[in-house]
């Protein structure tokens, strides 16, 4: 697997900024205000602040210590403490290859050419970060039970799509819903979610109890075999 | 001689004077060492690690000890001196970053506008104009002369924009004073230091001193302005990677408004100032961040 | 002046008031107190002015407040002519809920709020326990946002935002300043994100430290590839 899931798509509006990570690589993905995506380290060569810190101008990324923008092409456009200085070439950040698909963020961090296979007609339900590692999640997704608060004991069909993907269908209310787990350090990871597009807004709220609830149990777990 | 040898050489401020009380005893740490501070109730303080007594002495608004029997002398502040001044030590504020990226910080102008948004400085006003930096071989101290920069609000006691001009000193690798512009009179200057704890080589306790010329404020109104500057930097100093400062220079890019830092490092390696520093670029924290 | 507000430049209580009232574009008369390190708050003159040692207090004529909610419902009912922040006529529901979340204000500043204090100056504090009950409360608040984000929603109990909003902005933009990998820095937050953004965008914003201002500028000010400013060197 060369491309990870790293977010939502709708998290990331244009203009913003957001930091994630893929294998221990902390990383800033932001948004031009044209709506071009960027990944890349979360470090500015500068004097080594987290760039995710920062904000964005029109194409650019500006750093919040001392305003340096770099462009889209991962080069330092400007300097705002010589204003008249074209920077040089060789001030860069380290770019990644990242994309939207199917309404997730993905990262490619050894940059090959890699396409996800995600049907293109979901709606984002969350993205939630549990404090247990993914092999926890992995483990408790097929055993896993619901109770919701108004329709008592759900009818779960749960398939797996592969590592850290999974289908989770609410038999009998026509829902289904995509998992993409994603690792991250200090022993956590996150899981984004996206369901089907004919849902009601109720529906949204009970996958997203859903998936809180499945965190309750995973991290409940951890916490027992932690101790 | 190794990083914590070097460092154990210096005085370092571990408490303010007028805020212990009688027959308390404080723990706090130093270069990774446990510390006890303690007060007798005849006022005399005395400083403890592992049950044997360091040297101590007071002065700067603080209480400084040193793990050396015999250290360098403290660095003279002669306006301390000078009766006239309002002398204001603001407590300390705790940050998780090298003691050295927090003296860094404090004698870096370029950060004015973005971290200090209209009080230190304001865009469009973000030049650095050219500065001379120096080392004063007899005193053995980095100094930047002819700093100046536009700011919105230089001090508590300032109402309009001025230009402000600056003289930077960095006496011992974790002290660091500045001189600038007194708002209210231009015959004299503001003194404001910061004097660094260091906990460990990636936490500290920053101790903020000034020596100002403002007979209008309040005390409350000046440490509040002095807090309010360092709290800012705080949130950048938190999320500096790596968390040592580097020393060599391929690490980290500098521009001409980074005279006083390239300097300031630079005067560290000769030392072997290195407590708080990465020297090379092999380092394993280094390559991780890579 | 419309009123008087005892203040400490670094307390997420107090900049509730000074954002409300930037907002709302009232004056007031601002008097520092010091909190850290003389701990004035608790000194015999300030007990005197309000018994509760704590800060803010707002004084306005012989009235004397000492819990921000409070305040903030005295400053919109004085000042909001427009009702939008404490919107009385749309029902009781809707006021219920305002008044749910400025409660539950109260728990970030003892949980948040208190883990901060010790971070920064090493208030005691059971840190364990408060740095948990922060990471409770975050969650609550980003499940809710979520929630509303379905109905379209952007504050936590309208369209739009309320008294509600300013209460429990402080601590939740401030929760990182506690420290990293805790569960308090915003990454894992996707829905409070959004609305500190939402927040930070209202007219009238004002930053506090520990909490970055926009850093927006005019569409005129920088050219759309991220050169320097077109009018080049200025000032
Ligand atoms: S550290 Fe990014 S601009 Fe200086
Ligand atoms: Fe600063």
């Amino acid at each position: 697997m060369v491309s990870f899931a790293v977010g939502l798509t709708k998290n990331l509006p244009d203009g913003r900024v957001m930091r994630s990570f893929v294998e221990n690589h902390d990383l800033v993905i932001w948004r031009s205000v044209s709506g071009q995506l960027s990944c890349w380290l979360n470090r500015c060569p500068h004097r080594g602040m987290r760039l995710s810190h920062g904000f964005v101008r029109g194409e650019a990324l500006a750093c919040v210590y001392h305003g340096w923008h770099y462009g889209k092409d991962t080069a330092c456009r400007y300097i705002p403490a010589h204003p008249d200085l074209d920077p040089p070439g060789t001030i860069k950040t380290m770019a990644f290859r990242s994309f939207d698909k199917g309404g997730i963020i993905w990262v490619n961090i050894d940059n090959k050419k890699d396409e996800p296979i995600i049907p293109n007609n979901l709606l984002s339900v969350r993205s939630l970060e549990f404090r247990c590692p993914l092999e926890m999640v992995e483990a408790e997704i097929p055993e896993f039970e619901y109770h919701s608060a108004k329709k008592g004991l759900l009818n779960l069909k749960i398939k797996k799509q592969g590592f850290g993907k999974w289908i989770i269908e609410i038999l009998g209310q026509g829902l289904y819903m995509h998992l993409f787990l994603h690792k991250l350090p200090s022993q956590k990871c996150a899981i984004h979610a996206l369901s089907n597009d004919n849902v009601s807004s109720e529906q949204r709220k009970d996958m997203s109890r859903l998936l809180e609830h499945l965190r309750y149990v995973s991290e409940a777990k951890y916490k027992v075999l932690a101790a | 001689m190794n990083a914590i040898e070097q460092a154990m050489q210096y005085w370092y401020p571990i408490g303010m004077l007028g805020d212990l009380q009688r027959s308390e005893t404080r723990k706090t740490r130093l270069l990774g060492m446990d510390i006890e501070l303690k007060t007798e109730q005849s006022g005399l303080i005395s400083v403890f690690h592992q049950k044997k007594p360091w040297n101590t002495k007071s002065a700067y608004g603080h209480i400084w000890t040193s793990p050396s029997k015999m250290p360098k002398p403290l660095f003279d502040v002669p306006e301390a001196g000078d009766h006239e001044r309002r002398f204001v030590p603001c407590g300390s504020v705790r940050v998780r970053c090298s003691p050295l990226r927090a003296v860094e910080n404090f004698l870096d102008v370029a950060h004015f506008p973005f971290v200090h948004t209209d009080i230190l400085g304001a865009e469009p006003h973000t030049e650095v104009e050219p500065y001379s930096v120096n080392i004063d071989e007899t005193k053995d101290e980095v100094i930047a002369t002819k700093v100046k920069f536009y700011q919105p609000q230089a001090a508590k006691s300032a109402s309009d924009g001025i230009v402000t001009d600056y003289v930077y000193r960095v006496p011992s690798p974790m002290n660091a004073l500045l001189y600038k512009t007194c708002p209210n009179r231009d015959d004299v200057q503001d003194v404001i230091a910061i004097f660094v704890q260091p906990l460990d080589e990636e936490t500290c306790d920053v101790w903020p001193w000034m020596a100002l010329y403002d007979d209008q404020s309040t005390m409350a109104e000046m440490i509040e302005f002095q807090q309010l500057i360092f709290l800012q930097d705080r949130s950048v100093l938190e999320n500096q990677i790596p968390i040592k400062l580097p020393l060599d220079p391929k690490m980290e890019i500098p521009t001409r408004a980074d005279l006083t830092s390239v300097a300031y490092r630079r005067w560290l390696k000769k030392h072997g100032a290195i407590y708080g520093a990465m020297v090379s670029s092999t380092d394993d924290a280094w390559v991780a961040a890579q | 002046m419309n009123f008087t507000l005892y203040d400490y430049a670094m307390s997420g209580n107090c900049y509730k008031i000074r954002l409300f009232a930037s907002i709302l574009d009232v004056e007031y008369e601002r008097i520092a107190v010091e909190f850290y390190p003389a701990a004035e708050h608790k000194s015999y003159k300030m007990l005197q002015l309000s018994r509760a040692g704590t800060l803010p207090i707002l004084k306005s004529g012989d009235m004397i407040l000492s819990e921000t909610s409070a305040m903030l419902f005295w400053m919109a009912q004085k000042f909001d002519s427009f009702e939008n922040w404490w919107p009385a006529k749309r029902g009781a529901d809707l006021n219920a809920l305002i008044l749910q979340w400025m409660d539950f204000s109260s728990q970030l500043s003892k949980t948040v709020g208190r883990a901060r204090l010790n971070a920064l100056f090493q208030t005691p504090v059971d840190l364990d326990k408060a740095i948990e009950g922060a990471r409770r409360a975050l969650r609550q608040i980003e499940s809710h946002l979520t929630e509303q984000s379905f109905d379209d929603k952007k504050f936590l109990v309208s369209d739009k935002p309320t008294i509600a909003d300013i209460a429990c902005f402080p601590y939740v933009a401030l929760s990182p300043d506690v420290g990293a990998n805790l569960g308090l820095e915003h990454d894992g937050y996707p829905a409070i994100q959004s609305w500190l953004y939402s927040i930070k965008s209202l007219d009238g914003f004002i930053p506090m430290p520990g909490i970055y201002p926009m850093h927006d500028l005019k569409a005129d000010e920088t050219d759309f590839a991220g050169n320097r400013p077109a009018t080049g060197k200025v000032g």
